[in-house]
């Protein structure tokens, strides 16, 4: 008699094969799964490298939203090349070293847009949404007088 | 005020005249957007009407003749004529005024127009004249009149020359935004002069 109550050895015997398949068939389903893990992983990475190709692409093709800015210095035009997390500041600052006008300190110098509206210089470029290109003044503050 | 005598070799001076048209040329179209019409540029004298293209229709508030004789050793002169003769206008029947206010840091606009019209804010006038059959002057650094006003000789010129004040473009640009561009409106009077009947209502 065995510990498994009154089987002979052939039921015990038949059992075990039984039970060998059995765990073939659930070696079987876990190699599936994996091939299935494995399958989504791989996509997983082809996306990202995907994202990764399109980012760099973008940046190649000059999609970083660079605006390109005509500043007119006291009537003298100058191209700025900016990017949109620029401040107009650092655009002013670029335009009056490009034209040479620097006797006067950058603060001293407005900002405006073609209608002659006040701009902010600590505001970005992204934040005007200038398109492409813009035309902007940079007009001298005038002095105290009377 | 007489003319002052050219000094500086005219060709300098014409050659610096030339660069501040040429630039003007380049964005003239801008400018007229603004209301700026140059009406002639010969030198030594370039000639610019001021129209107030907020009102419909747009009147002509101004006009100037900005002069560079002996620029840049000395800066432009600015007097306002009439834009249809050129002859320079007194203080009392040149009709425009540029004012400022002062710097009010952080007060937002509506309550700076508010005190304005309360008069709760003292304005200053950039043209200025001593009386009224005086020809007006800019008082403004950059211009001649101010800089040869007895008042300013502490301020030279020769302090702002090549700063950018005393251009062709600043010194518009200041007659616009201080005098033509506030402009949004006719200040109309109505004054009734009487009473006046239908006729088909007077009886026999």
């Amino acid at each position: 008699m065995s510990e498994h109550g009154n089987k002979t050895a052939d039921e015990l015997e038949r059992e075990a094969k039984f039970l060998k398949k059995e765990i073939e068939g659930v070696d079987e389903v876990i190699r599936s799964e994996e091939k299935i893990k494995h399958d989504l992983e791989e996509r997983e990475h082809e996306l990202e490298e995907e994202a990764r190709r399109e980012r760099e692409k973008d940046h190649d093709h000059g999609h970083d939203h660079r605006v390109r800015i005509t500043v007119v210095v006291n009537g003298q035009p100058t191209v700025v090349e900016a990017k949109e997390d620029e401040t107009l500041a650092e655009v002013r600052k670029k335009a009056l070293h490009d034209t040479q006008n620097v006797a006067q300190p950058p603060e001293n110098w407005e900002i405006k847009n073609e209608a002659g509206t006040l701009l902010d210089p600590e505001k970005r470029v992204g934040e005007y949404h200038f398109g492409k290109e813009t035309t902007l003044f940079l007009s001298l503050k005038a002095g105290v007088a009377g | 005020m007489t003319a002052a005598p050219q000094v500086v070799d005219p060709e300098v001076s014409r050659a610096k005249f030339d660069r501040e048209v040429a630039a003007y040329r380049m964005l003239e179209a801008t400018y007229r957007k603004r209301g700026w019409l140059l009406l002639g540029a010969t030198f030594p004298e370039v000639f610019v009407a001021f129209a107030a293209t907020k009102i419909k229709p747009a009147p002509i508030v101004a006009a100037v003749i900005v002069d560079f004789t002996d620029y840049d050793l000395q800066p432009p002169s600015v007097r306002f004529v009439d834009p249809f003769t050129r002859e320079r206008l007194t203080a009392s029947n040149v009709g425009f005024q540029m004012l400022r206010r002062p710097a009010m840091p952080g007060a937002p606009p509506e309550m700076i127009a508010a005190m304005i019209q309360q008069g709760a804010i003292q304005l200053s006038a950039m043209l200025q004249a001593n009386k009224p059959d005086d020809f007006p002057f800019l008082c403004l650094p950059g211009v001649r009149e101010y800089h040869d006003n007895p008042a300013h000789t502490g301020d030279s010129w020769l302090l702002h020359r090549g700063s950018g004040e005393g251009s062709l473009v600043f010194i518009l640009e200041k007659i616009w935004i201080y005098g033509a561009d506030p402009l949004a409106a006719y200040n109309i009077q109505i004054q009734i002069q009487g009473l006046a009947p239908n006729p088909m209502g007077i009886p026999e």
